[in-house]
């Protein structure tokens, strides 16, 4: 987790350095969700070209998974029917829960559960060999969700999936001339990133709010710190 | 890390077979299942051990390891695995019975004695099943309504192959032979004696399978006979039952030589790994033949115990 008020005012403090300008809350709580979005999404390409090797704590491919393993999340799912607006309907579907952001592995009855093509359904359901049974099933994906095969006798579907990240959201004011953070605020959530992102986080929304507020020399500086930060990083 | 692979206590062990119904495990998997392990668990072995990042194997699906495991459970049964499948069966007055539904090929037939030992019975070469058309009065082919050619339920060869009254399938006396018959043509030693083929010179009678209809024949000899107890040993292809690949069983034995199988076959198909396919072939290929060696169950006090009965000059 970071702390979302250190990231703020951290912002702020580069920000108005020399009077450049202030982002208000708002755009802040804006920025910060996109910048926490776009280092999510790059943990999924950045996983597979770092180095991997075989020390405890300088194993970068195994520390980009331990960020990655903050949103894993398993949830239990039940059967439902699929209709489209076409009127066409799909049985034995499963929907993703709601906060779903990447599938992981799914299984049924604590049998692990292959995920196929629907080139491959179709083969695979006329092989002796390979066709799905309640030991052997395999899911498809369809809209929103997925579709086991057999179609029947399957239960206790459980889907081990990515969760997206909470938006960030800095609630607060003003006191005294200094800004004041309310973290008792229902609506204030910190990010929810591992902790080593701080220093990222803080660029990103600089370079950001440096488009904002029209500064070029912040956007460029953030740029180039995160690049410096990705190049230290593998 | 391993859990026990000896799953039941001793006396849930032996509880089924005293009848103790009351500790016998829920799904007891049978005296001796220590010596075979499910297909079920090897693939997930050869998953564990094989597939993954920087194993021999990137990324393989589920299925594709289930079919392997299953194409190497077949060639082992037909290769390498003894015939654990057997049925014993009374032969009725029609002289023959359905092969059974897991049926592939027989490894033999014999007609048990009275001694309740095994004597194999040889299989008839020159006798068929074929389709009997059946023909008018000036042999002409009869149709059915659809246009179709109308056959006989069974075959004239068929038949005769049957006949009880058939002279050759008469159970006759060497003493009738030599003292009262030996110009009748159609005496059963006929024929079986001078000048005929060794393999027709048996006196326990012979069958014939037809594998198109599924049915094995025994000929007239086994008419009237008070006894008529056969024995079909037979391999299957091991996987009657994958539906639930944990009832799939393997040799223990042949174990390492099935996971080297699926993984020549898995790595030959991917660019990946088949660099190293010939590698894997050769380690397929020399751990089929361990296994069979291993399965071939030679014990050296067997072994000389055999040898001591040869312990004769052999005449030819």
């Amino acid at each position: 987790m970071v702390t979302i008020d250190n990231v703020y005012k951290t912002v702020l403090n580069i920000l108005n350095k020399e009077n450049r300008g202030y982002i208000v809350p708002k755009e802040f709580n804006s920025l910060a969700n996109q910048a926490q979005n776009e280092i999510f999404e790059g943990y999924f390409s950045f996983r597979n070209y770092v180095v991997s090797n075989d020390s405890e704590y300088s194993d970068i491919r195994k520390n980009v998974e331990e960020k990655i393993a903050l949103f894993e999340n398993e949830e239990t799912v039940s059967a439902a029917t699929f209709a489209n607006a076409a009127g066409n309907t799909t049985s034995s579907y499963y929907a993703y829960p709601t906060n779903f952001y990447r599938l992981g592995s799914v299984s049924a009855n604590a049998i692990h559960v292959t995920e196929v093509s629907n080139q491959d359904i179709m083969y695979l359901n006329r092989a002796p060999l390979t066709k799905p049974t309640i030991n052997n099933p395999v899911y498809l994906r369809h809209e929103g969700g997925i579709v086991i095969y057999p179609t029947t006798g399957i239960s206790s579907i459980i889907l081990n999936y990515i969760r997206k990240p909470i938006e960030p959201n800095w609630v607060g004011g003003t006191a005294s001339g200094q800004i004041v953070a309310n973290p008792s605020d229902n609506q204030y959530k910190n990010f929810e990133l591992h902790p080593s992102e701080e220093s990222e986080l803080v660029v990103k929304i600089l370079a950001y709010a440096g488009v904002i507020i029209r500064a070029a020399d912040i956007t460029q500086a953030a740029s180039a710190k995160e690049q410096q930060i990705i190049q230290s990083e593998r | 890390m391993a859990e026990s692979k000896k799953i039941y206590t001793s006396q849930q062990y032996y509880a089924n077979f005293e009848g103790d119904s009351g500790n016998t495990p829920a799904n007891f998997q049978g005296l001796g299942y220590y010596s075979r392990a499910s297909l079920e668990d090897i693939i997930n072995n050869f998953i564990v051990a094989y597939i993954g990042e920087d194993k021999a194997l990137a990324k393989v699906p589920r299925y594709e390891v289930d079919f392997w495991a299953q194409r190497g459970m077949q060639e082992f049964s037909y290769d390498i695995l003894h015939s654990e499948k057997s049925v014993e069966i009374e032969l009725g007055a029609a002289l023959q019975f359905p092969l059974p539904q897991d049926y592939v090929n027989y490894v033999k037939v014999s007609h048990i004695g009275e001694d309740g030992r095994k004597n194999v019975l040889l299989p008839v070469r020159t006798v068929g099943n074929p389709t009997a058309i059946l023909q008018d009065g000036n042999h002409n082919f009869l149709y059915d309504s659809n246009g179709e050619v109308q056959v006989a339920a069974k075959s004239t060869a068929i038949t005769r192959f049957q006949d009880p009254n058939n002279p050759a399938n008469r159970s006759q006396s060497a003493q009738d032979y030599y003292n009262n018959n030996y110009n009748d043509d159609n005496f059963s030693y006929f024929n079986k004696r001078y000048g005929s083929n060794p393999e027709d010179m048996t006196g326990a009678g012979v069958f014939f399978i037809d594998t198109v209809k599924g049915i094995i024949f025994f000929d007239g000899t086994f008419s009237g006979r008070a006894d008529n107890l056969v024995v079909l040993d037979y391999i299957s292809d091991g996987l009657a039952d994958n539906g639930d690949l944990s009832k799939v069983y393997v040799p223990k034995l042949a174990e390492d030589a099935l996971y080297a199988y699926m993984l020549y076959n898995l790595s030959k198909l991917r660019p990946s790994s088949a660099q190293l396919a010939p590698l894997y072939r050769k380690e397929a290929s020399s751990k089929m033949r361990n296994t069979k060696i291993r399965l071939s169950n030679y014990k050296s006090e067997e072994m000389a115990q055999v040898l001591r009965g040869k312990a004769k000059w052999i005449k030819h």
